[in-house]
């Protein structure tokens, strides 16, 4: 088994969980497809889509 | 053939287990400002069975009291009347429905989104200053007439089901196709029958169609906070679909972006517990 020093087991863990909130987003992102599946093209049909895209991905980063 | 009549729809209420002269009162009391308190506390300890519900929810971690209350009285002076009543008619109301089972309607997505409902029409509410315990009941209940379909037309509604997977429409459209009448339709003969706050009501009759102008502020409440809670994917129906909202309705309601992006973060800060509270 290989040992890490401590500075790369937190360089690991880092990217460990980037690499999960980068998989998170995704999965956000997905569902919000799905949910908004029926949406038009319209600001006024889209004015909850966009604000939940930025809620997903800018403001829970 | 699978159509509905809604002369059968008041017959199918009148069936249903009756809800305790208390809750009935308290319900009736969500709009009133002069509320006799002692009275009503008095009539809540009476019911052995309410008053066990509802001191189960107050002792739960979702109101993280330091102690354990083990009366209403105790519940009431430190969580004041307004929350216990909202405790009550909430653990009243679920336990009417409590054993409701279909094949083809999974109860816990529906009770999952509408404590999500409830707990955003809380959040909105206190922005917009309308009573946010009503607003929390109003949205627990806002569906309230699917549980009537499902367990009073258990055939018509399982074809409302199909034709809805088949379709991929909205549960509404599926409903109107099949049945020739809708849930809030429906969940406004039962607010009726259940003498709930005319302001109540009519926020269960249109929480799927607003009124763009002069609509009243509990039902724009209610309207917001059902398409909020869909968005945020509360339930986990992987089928769900998020209604459309006029930007006007959106302008209604005051409320700019951030206030929003602050209210979706505190629903979904407080549903889990609020789910474990009502051992949903």
């Amino acid at each position: 088994m290989s040992q890490q020093n401590p500075p790369q087991q937190f360089l690991h863990a880092q990217l460990y969980t980037q690499d999960n909130e980068e998989a998170l987003r995704q999965h956000h992102l997905e569902r919000l497809a799905r949910l908004f599946r029926h949406v038009g093209e319209s600001e006024d049909d889209r004015y909850l889509l966009n604000l939940m895209i930025r809620y997903r991905t800018v403001e829970s980063s | 053939m699978n159509r509905i009549n809604p002369d059968d729809v008041l017959t199918s209420i009148s069936n249903l287990p009756s809800l305790p002269a208390v809750v009935i009162e308290l319900l009736a009391s969500l709009d009133q400002e002069d509320v006799n308190i002692h009275v009503l506390t008095q009539k809540i300890a009476q019911d052995q069975a309410l008053t066990a519900k509802t001191l189960r929810l107050a002792n739960s971690s979702f109101y993280g009291m330091a102690h354990q209350v083990g009366t209403i009285q105790e519940a009431i002076a430190i969580l004041g009347f307004r929350t216990v009543r909202s405790l009550a008619t909430t653990a009243a109301l679920i336990g009417t429905f409590a054993g409701s089972t279909h094949a083809n309607f999974n109860v816990t997505p529906f009770w999952r989104h509408a404590i999500a409902t409830a707990v955003c029409a809380r959040e909105l509410a206190v922005h917009l200053n309308i009573n946010p315990e009503q607003a929390y009941t109003t949205g627990l209940l806002h569906d309230i007439g699917r549980l009537v379909l499902v367990t009073q037309f258990k055939p018509n509604y399982e074809a409302t089901m199909i034709h809805r997977n088949q379709h991929d429409c909205s549960l509404l459209e599926a409903e109107l196709t099949v049945l020739s009448i809708d849930h809030a339709a429906v969940g406004l003969a039962l607010t009726r029958h259940w003498k709930f706050p005319e302001a109540m009501q009519q926020a269960v009759a249109c929480h799927h169609t607003p009124q763009v102008h002069g609509m009243e502020p509990l039902s724009l409440v209610i309207f917001a906070a059902n398409a909020i809670a869909h968005a945020l994917d509360l339930s986990k129906d992987v089928d769900d679909l998020v209604p459309p909202i006029a930007t006007d309705l959106w302008k209604q309601l005051g409320l700019n972006e951030k206030t929003l992006l602050d209210i979706f973060k505190n629903v979904e800060h407080q549903f889990e517990s609020a789910c474990l509270a009502l051992n949903i």
